[in-house]
């Protein structure tokens, strides 16, 4: 019977060392599962800026590609800062940009002008961030010209 | 025997009945051992197949999302996607697969109810209110049959429908006078989708009863055939049709066809843009296209404050009196549209929001003459 209890007790330490082993191979999958969530957030959220008529050129629905209208980024500014907006930013807009930050900068002509388009971070103070950068142009309906621009987006997670 | 003697052979024979009695002992030690042993590792493995099965859905609604996004930010585009072989549910705010969920994140995705299926057809098509809004994405496989059947007053429209669906889609086009028996027959599709183009004319018994005759299409569920019927449509601002929709299931079908309910339309709906009515033809669920369309309508008040917005930048930095004129009046009725459309909560003021779209066609096409920017 001693020799079953001793067997009984190798038995489970070695099944606990199997344990801990698992535990810690899936924590180190699960964080690089996260890792690739938020990679692919920020993809998607480009894609997704990219073709909202809210922030998009277009003449006639005719839409231009990368492209950016300075005229509707102010626009964007001015609703959010009203009830109304803050109420769809709380809502459709954080269904669709989440925890993140976007924001657009003019890099030539004019390097000074930037908009803040969207930002909401989360409530818990150790965060992650990941940046992505894509060169789009924008356009100004004043005059119709157009400028080089940035579109730095950060995904919080 | 001496009482030594005596002694000893009864401690001998005490100690072998105790051995006898620990060896039962150890027996049934190892047994209860064993059993908790064995339970322990059936229930990890049941525990952890459960888990994996989750993680596997979770994992196929991630790239789903993935697969989705891009085909959203891709308008007048289909594709066809091969997936594993599920059971894909969609509601009006996620989709799901084997109880694990994923939110639509802002997406306006219409799609039937249920795809059993290991091919996926994505189309999408914007949708706008004269301006753009949004696109809409669409959902679909190719297991499940569309029919657009059409009268000879219709045949144009019913021509520009079925070259506009994808070729994906398993679609066919059939005249009203053709509709019977020998063309509709059961094929074995998972759904049936059947878009009626006939206006005012129509009677639910110009169609034969066969899409619902018991002994034709009996393995089908009342909501497993679909009858989008479109009333009173017309173009308007040149491309947009407008029009009112009503779907009904197999069952109801059957009732107006055993009543000879005529023309009348049940739950009719006010739609605006082809988007609409495809929407309504490949969801084929009056819940699901009517969510997802008040969705729409929210995102058109949120596109319609910026424009506006927009709009009273142009007039105060364009100093040409032209197309001041044309900014405030486009200023006024963008006013007016979001009034039309309401806060979340409050009925759409739909049948107006005709006029608002005509009013923004015109602006622009002066605005175009003038030289001056455009509204959109």
């Amino acid at each position: 019977m001693m020799e079953t209890i001793s067997v009984l007790l190798v038995f489970l330490i070695l099944l606990t060392f199997v344990v801990i082993f698992y535990v810690n191979i899936s924590t180190s999958s699960a964080q690089s599962g996260r890792e690739d969530i938020t990679n692919l957030k920020a993809v998607e959220i480009s894609q997704l800026i990219a073709y909202m008529p809210e922030f998009q050129c277009s003449s006639k629905n005719i839409v231009d590609e990368n492209c950016f209208d300075m005229l509707k980024l102010e626009a964007f500014g001015n609703f959010s800062i009203t009830t109304e907006g803050q109420d769809a930013i709380a809502t459709s807009y954080f269904d669709i940009f989440e925890y993140s930050r976007i924001e657009v900068n003019e890099i030539y002509p004019d390097s000074t002008k930037s908009w803040l388009v969207y930002e909401r971070k989360p409530e818990s103070s150790r965060v992650s961030l990941k940046r992505t950068f894509i060169p789009i142009s924008l356009y100004n309906a004043y005059d119709n010209s157009f400028a080089y621009g940035i579109l730095n987006i950060t995904v919080y997670s | 025997m001496t009482l030594k003697n005596r002694k000893e052979s009864r401690r001998e024979i005490f100690h072998s009945k105790l051995g006898i009695i620990e060896v039962g002992f150890s027996w049934i030690f190892i047994l209860i051992a064993g059993v908790v042993i064995l339970g322990l590792f059936i229930y990890i493995s049941s525990d952890q197949a459960s888990f994996f099965r989750d993680l596997i859905n979770a994992n196929l609604l991630k790239d789903l999302n993935a697969i989705f996004v891009g085909a959203t930010v891709s308008k007048d585009t289909a594709a066809l996607f091969e997936i594993p072989k599920t059971e894909l549910v969609f509601d009006c705010d996620s989709y799901g697969i084997g109880g694990v969920t994923h939110p639509l994140t802002g997406h306006i995705v219409y799609a039937p109810p249920l795809l059993k299926t290991n091919e996926l057809i994505t189309w999408t098509k914007p949708w706008s209110l004269g301006f753009r809004v949004t696109n809409f994405l669409y959902i679909t496989s190719p297991f499940i049959k569309y029919y657009v059947i059409y009268d000879s007053s219709h045949a144009s429209l019913a021509a520009e429908v079925y070259d506009d669906l994808p070729d994906q889609l398993t679609k066919e086009m059939i005249a009203i006078g053709n509709a019977d028996g020998s063309y509709i027959k059961n094929q074995g599709y998972d759904r049936i989708h059947v878009l009626v183009l006939a206006g005012s004319t129509y009677r639910s018994s110009n169609l034969p009863s066969s899409l619902y005759n018991p002994n034709d299409f009996k393995g089908y569920g009342n909501d497993e055939i679909k009858f989008i019927m479109l009333y009173d449509e017309t173009k308007i601002a040149d491309t947009i049709l407008k029009g009112e929709i009503v779907i009904k299931n197999k069952k109801q079908e059957q009732q107006d066809f055993n009543e000879d309910f005529g023309g009348e339309p049940r739950l009719s709906q006010r739609f605006y843009d082809f988007s609409s009515l495809y929407a309504a033809f490949i969801s084929g669920n009056h819940n699901v296209w009517q969510c997802m369309t008040d969705k729409s309508y929210s995102r058109a008040r949120d596109v319609a404050s910026i424009y506006k917005s927009r709009t009273q930048s142009l007039n105060s930095n364009i100093l040409f009196p032209v197309c001041n004129g044309l900014y405030t009046s486009a200023d006024n009725q963008f006013t007016i549209m979001k009034q039309n459309l309401g806060d979340s909560g409050v009925i759409i003021k739909i049948n107006e929001i005709e006029s608002d779209i005509i009013l923004f066609h015109n602006i622009n096409n002066n605005l175009e003459r003038a030289s001056c920017p455009l509204l959109y």
